[in-house]
């Protein structure tokens, strides 16, 4: 909101800080500045006072040498008459008009000096409203009231220019969305007096009664707290004062005519709006406050017809909607030149209906923006009152007797009453509070006290009811003036346990390996394109999507990193950057039934899972300037994975996966299992897998061609949180053998169908604990195997506690495993 | 019988002709080896008429001896002199571009989320998890959020599809959560106070992307529930973390603010750490096209606006059965994306989501 400084300052008593000063006061205390511009002539009420002032044309013939410029003798209250060159031609002898001097410096920074204009001595300039930024009108020069004298400062008259406070008023203040509400917080602040001067009371003039023009009927009380109108007669509409139309302009507001720029001043001061009708238009004299019938038509003042829906509250005459409530009135019942009676609402609607109207609409005025705040029941007789007086002495008319003043349940919500404990503002602020201090910052803000022993029965005004209702929103009315002396003081944090988690701790681990293996950490989003989940395979009902997206790319939500990644991938490859080793910890969503509860036992609203994504490409380093480095192939890939699972104690156990989802490369995507925790109770078969962490693969091609990456790549998936469980707690010593190993070779022939990873963990299953190890050193293909088969050639390291082993040991362990594979696989032992 | 004499002196010339240590060892071969004339005749000392057995064996192995001793010397020598020639041989510029040994980076987020987290374990608190997916219950309810909040709108707020029935108005429609602040509320749930927790974690906004917004940012929230918090607390406590974070002691500005979820609301400003305060530019801080002598960092203003804060509302407390007239807390959040902005200097928060790696690699863990 725009306040224009000057104009809030009329309304508090003493002298008002400067702006630089009642800005900080202001933000301190909760009505945030967010900028000061100076708006029309600066320092309009100082230096530059002496040099705008009225004049008189006292008489004026054309310029000798220029058809379109008149030479002016103006009257400024001089002895000699100032001789000004000007190229309007909209005025006559005798009229008053706005006059810069030499000296003066207009809004636009331009300086006004004696001149020449082809030929002829001028000393100043007759002034047009635009260049005073009080319209766009440049149609001629402004023409004053015959009653100011000439040589008074113009500013007397009209205020020429102000400094403007932008102000942030938060939601729980719709008391600021007017002048006073401001005035009264900066004198609140700076230890002064608000002033808004005595409420004029409503004074009827004319001879007719407020029922001679409208009836009200409430129908919606719901929606309406309370509804007050009344009429007035002999209406002169025309422009508005010239200071009416500058405070109108300066606070961001266009001039219409006097009955429209009171009803929206009275608004800016008070932040209660007012709407006025033509009475003669209002079908039936009648004003009914109704929801509207579905798609019933209003044609608004912006001349737009729209539709309303059976939740929206209208003021309607007789016939029709006349105003979407509290938002915008149609264009029938419009005051208009030639409007001479007119009937004037100031009413309190529903801020939340209000709002959704506007919303649904996307129609917003002054009026909306504030009412959708929730304006109190008490302010529309305030503004009413205003607004009487002010269209009593601008606009010539006759206030009617009466003033019609429904209220929803016949009366208006009682103010609230709040027992404040004096021990409160202290216990919460750490500050001490004189009893006699706090009171009196409670009566600046308009509260009532009544102070017993250990507390005070507050009683808020109408301005605060909604907002301020418990002792606590008390204590912040206290403390938001004292902030400044609020200490700085460390609690002593008495809950102990400074130590990261279990999950945050390997988090945090894995980062740090994988940044030691070559990985750069990137961050994603976690909203991807439509049907991304579906595309890797997920099930639509796993799915979790928005149901009110912003744009097409980010409608649901990831089911895995790998698509973000290979879009980092592509954007990088793209950007010259063809080797690309990325990772990141991020979370994935999979929708979950509703009554879901998490491990804590608090409801989960999806699954979601942390996992660590690695995407590899390119190559993995090692290069030479005049050698290239290791390409990124499956091994690579896997090499990656298990040793990020090394690091987090892990001896990863990789079984191949023989029919992955389609986005994965069906010959080369492994699962990586933690090793069975305590095979011999586990009741699985020797060798089974034990819990699954993650998987490993290449993306198949296709996938990776339709995002425009042509070189393979790879990708690492572990879940943290299996990874977390699969670890055994707090790892212990286990002694190791002082004695000699015994490494033998056996060579199997192997079906193509069985996987090395399965073959390892059935020889150290049938190894038990005299086998240390077990690698494969060389995988045969060709005569004299036969087709289909494969030789894998695998050394066994034989050990044994506290002995050497004996030939015949090794031996037997041996043949156990050789039996097993054959068992197993199939495995025949090459001689 | 060869004289002892002559074969010493042939052995020790050819011994002597060898220049390399390889020469050398062939002639140890050809003298002194098995088949080496002294060495024969030394072997077959059994053969010779015994009085002369004393003396040839005992010239003999001086002889040997002294070959030997000569070879070992010999050896040494020319071998220092070929390990001295061929390190002066093996030189390699060492300044040509180096092997290269792979060297990840973590991303800016999580250094900077990692030192935020570091700071306040440091104060003893507690860092906690929270879910992204939330109900309104949590997301505002709870959060003393009424309905009609703007925030609390399809149009400010990501619904989930399906769950969106009277979006804005039913506790049980659910949303990705716009704050961090729905944390607070898990961890009461569980926990008895005392509690002393931060949350770092990820929310979501309708917004549009730009320089300044993003629809996904991150955010870490504080919370401390005591009995005999004040504002004095939530104060000295931010002025120990953002010291801290920023470096020096920095005073902190409270200014009143609205938030449904605390009272009294404060926003926090902290004095520029560029300037000190001073809202003038550094003497040495770029003074390129466009430069002018205020901050460019507080833009002259001598403060940063730095975090959202406040006394828990007790509504809150009372949505997750903490007895206010008990403990009171304070908590506040603030944005980490924002911190790593401010910290490394650079405008525009789309750099940290695009992963562009030539900004990923610039921040290679520098605090
Ligand atoms: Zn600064």
């Amino acid at each position: 909101m725009i306040v224009p400084y000057a104009w809030l300052t009329e309304y508090i008593s003493g002298d008002a800080p400067d702006i630089e000063h009642a800005a900080e006061l202001l933000t301190i205390s909760g009505t945030a500045v967010e900028g000061i511009t100076q708006f029309g002539v600066a320092d309009a009420g100082g230096a530059q006072a002496a040099h705008f002032v009225v004049g008189r044309v006292i008489e004026f013939e054309p310029h000798p040498d220029a058809d379109k410029l008149r030479l002016v003798q103006v009257d400024i209250g001089r002895d000699a008459p100032q001789q000004i060159v000007c190229g309007a031609s909209n005025f006559a002898q005798g009229d008053t008009v706005a006059v810069v001097l030499p000296g003066g410096t207009m809004p636009d920074g331009m300086q006004i000096r004696e001149a020449k204009l082809r030929g002829i001595d001028s000393r100043g300039m007759m002034m047009s409203e635009r260049e005073l930024g009080l319209s766009t009108n440049h149609d001629g020069i402004m023409l004053l009231p015959g009653d100011w004298t000439p040589g008074t400062p113009l500013h007397g008259h009209v205020p020429l220019g102000d400094q403007l406070l932008e102000l942030e008023i938060t939601g729980n203040r719709p008391d600021c969305l007017g002048v006073y509400g401001v005035a009264r917080e900066l004198a609140v602040a700076a230890g002064l007096e608000f002033a808004p001067g005595a409420l004029p009371e409503l004074a009827p003039t004319g001879r007719s009664h407020v029922s001679d023009f409208v009836s009200v009927d409430v129908q919606a009380g719901d929606l309406c707290p309370r509804y007050m109108a009344t009429a007035f007669t002999d209406v002169t509409v025309g422009p508005s004062p010239h200071w009416l139309r500058a405070r109108l302009v300066q606070a961001g507001m266009r001039s219409i005519n006097n009955v429209v720029d009171v009803t929206n001043y009275v608004m800016l001061l008070t932040g209660q709006p007012l709407h006025a009708f033509d009475s003669d238009q209002v079908a039936g004299r009648q004003i009914i406050v109704r929801r509207a019938t579905e798609d019933e038509p209003i044609t608004t003042l912006d001349d737009v017809e729209r539709k309303l829906t059976t939740d929206t509250l209208v003021i309607a005459d007789a016939l029709r909607p006349a105003v979407i409530a509290g938002i915008m009135g149609a264009a029938h019942v419009e005051v208009t030149a030639e409007t001479t009676t007119l009937v004037l609402e100031a009413a309190s609607f529903d801020g939340l209906s209000v709002q959704r109207t506007s919303r649904r609409m996307g129609l917003r005025s002054e009026s909306s923006s504030r009412f959708e705040k929730g304006l109190d029941p008490y302010a529309p007789e305030l503004a009413l009152r205003l607004a009487a007086r002010l269209l009593t002495d601008l606009c010539g008319a006759q206030l009617v007797a009466g003033v019609i003043d429904v209220q929803a349940g016949g009366a208006l919500p009682p103010l609230p009453v709040v027992e404040l404990p004096a021990a409160l503002a202290p216990r919460m602020l750490g500050i001490d509070i004189d009893p006699t201090d706090a009171e009196a910052t409670l009566h600046a803000l308009g509260y009532a006290t009544e102070a017993f022993d250990d507390h005070w029965r507050v009683t808020v005004p109408h301005w605060r009811m909604f907002d301020t209702t418990r002792p606590i929103d008390l204590v912040e009315e206290l403390g938001r003036f004292r902030l400044a002396e609020v200490p700085s003081v460390l609690p002593a944090v008495t809950s102990g346990g400074a130590l990261l988690t279990g999950p945050q701790r390997l988090r945090r681990l894995l980062e740090d390996v994988a940044v030691g293996l070559g990985l750069h950490e990137v961050v994603t989003y976690g909203l991807v394109a439509p049907d991304s989940a579906t595309s890797l395979g997920v099930d639509e009902e796993d799915v979790v999507r928005l149901a009110n997206p912003m744009t097409v790319d980010h409608a649901e939500l990831r089911t895995s990193l790998a698509p973000s990644h290979l879009e980092v991938a592509r954007r990088n490859v793209a950007a010259g950057t063809t080797d690309v080793a990325i990772f990141e910890v991020g979370r994935t969503f999979h929708a979950a039934p509703d009554g879901t509860l998490g491990a804590d036992g608090l409801p989960r609203f999806a699954h979601e899972r942390d996992v660590l994504a690695v995407l590899l490409t390119g190559e993995l380093g090692y290069g030479r300037w005049d050698a290239p480095g290791v390409p990124v192939d499956a091994p690579a890939a896997v090499g990656v994975a298990t040793a990020l699972l090394a690091a987090a104690g892990i001896e990863a156990d990789v079984r191949a996966l023989p029919n992955p989802p389609q986005w994965l490369h069906p010959g080369q995507v492994a699962q990586l299992h933690a090793p069975l925790d305590a095979p011999a109770t586990s009741g699985l078969p020797a060798g089974a897998p034990g819990p699954l962490v993650g998987w490993v693969g290449a993306l198949h091609p296709r996938f990776t061609r339709a995002q425009s990456v042509e070189q393979p790549v790879y990708v690492v998936h572990l879940d943290l949180a299996a990874i977390e469980s699969a670890r055994t707690g707090v790892a212990t010593f286990t002694a190791y053998s002082e004695f000699p190993p015994v490494l033998e070779d056996i060579a199997v022939v192997l079906g193509d169908d069985v996987s090395g990873g399965a073959v390892l963990a059935a020889a150290r299953a049938a190894g038990g604990e005299l086998l240390e190890h077990v690698t494969v050193f060389d995988r045969y293909v060709g005569a004299p195997v036969e087709a289909g088969h494969h030789s894998l050639a695998l050394r066994l390291t034989f050990r044994a506690h506290g002995r050497t082993l004996t030939d015949q040991e090794t031996a037997d362990v041996r043949a156990t495993i050789v039996t097993a594979l054959a068992e197993r696989f199939g495995a025949v032992l090459r001689s | 019988m060869a004289d002892i004499e002559q074969l010493a002196r042939d052995a020790r010339a050819e011994l002597e002709a060898a220049t390399t240590v390889a020469e050398l060892d062939a002639a140890k071969v050809r003298h002194l080896g098995k088949s080496g004339p002294l060495v024969l005749l030394l072997g077959d000392i059994r053969n010779l008429p015994p009085e002369d057995r004393g003396h040839v064996g005992k010239e003999g192995n001086v002889a040997r001896r002294q070959l030997e001793e000569y070879v070992a010397a010999r050896g040494a020598e020319l071998a220092d002199a070929e390990l001295d020639a061929q390190v002066a041989r093996d030189v390699v510029d060492m300044t040509l571009p180096a092997r290269a040994v792979p060297q990840g980076t973590l991303h800016l987020l999580t250094q900077t989320r990692r030192l935020l987290e570091d700071i306040f374990l440091g104060m003893g608190y507690a860092v906690i998890d929270a879910p992204e997916v939330e109900s309104e219950w949590y997301g505002f309810s709870a959060l003393n959020t009424p309905v009609g909040h703007p925030a609390r709108n399809p149009t400010d707020t990501f619904y989930i599809e399906g769950h969106d029935a009277n979006a804005g108005a039913n506790d049980d429609a659910l949303i990705l959560r716009t704050q961090t602040s729905t944390a607070q509320l898990r961890t009461m749930q569980l926990t008895k106070p005392p509690l002393y927790v931060v949350h770092p974690g990820r929310v979501y906004r309708r917004d549009d992307i730009d320089a300044t917004h993003s629809d996904m940012f991150h955010q870490m929230e504080a919370l401390a529930v005591d009995e005999g918090l004040t504002l004095a607390h939530l104060k000295g406590t931010m002025e120990q973390f953002l010291g801290t974070l920023f470096g020096g002691k920095l005073e902190i500005r409270l200014r009143t603010h609205f938030f449904p979820f605390t009272e009294p609301s404060v926003e926090a400003d902290v004095q520029c750490f560029n300037c000190m305060g001073s809202g003038r530019a550094p003497e040495g801080d770029a003074q390129g096209e466009g430069a002018s002598d205020k901050c460019r960092v507080c833009r002259g203003e001598g403060w940063i606006e730095i975090m959202g804060a406040g006394m828990v509302d007790p509504n809150v407390f009372e949505a997750v059965g903490y007895d206010a007239d008990r403990v009171s807390g304070f908590a506040f959040g603030i944005g980490i994306d924002r911190v790593a902005m401010l910290r490394h200097d650079f405008p525009d928060l789309r750099h940290l989501f695009q992963n562009d790696l030539r900004f990923v690699r610039q921040f290679p863990g520098r605090p």
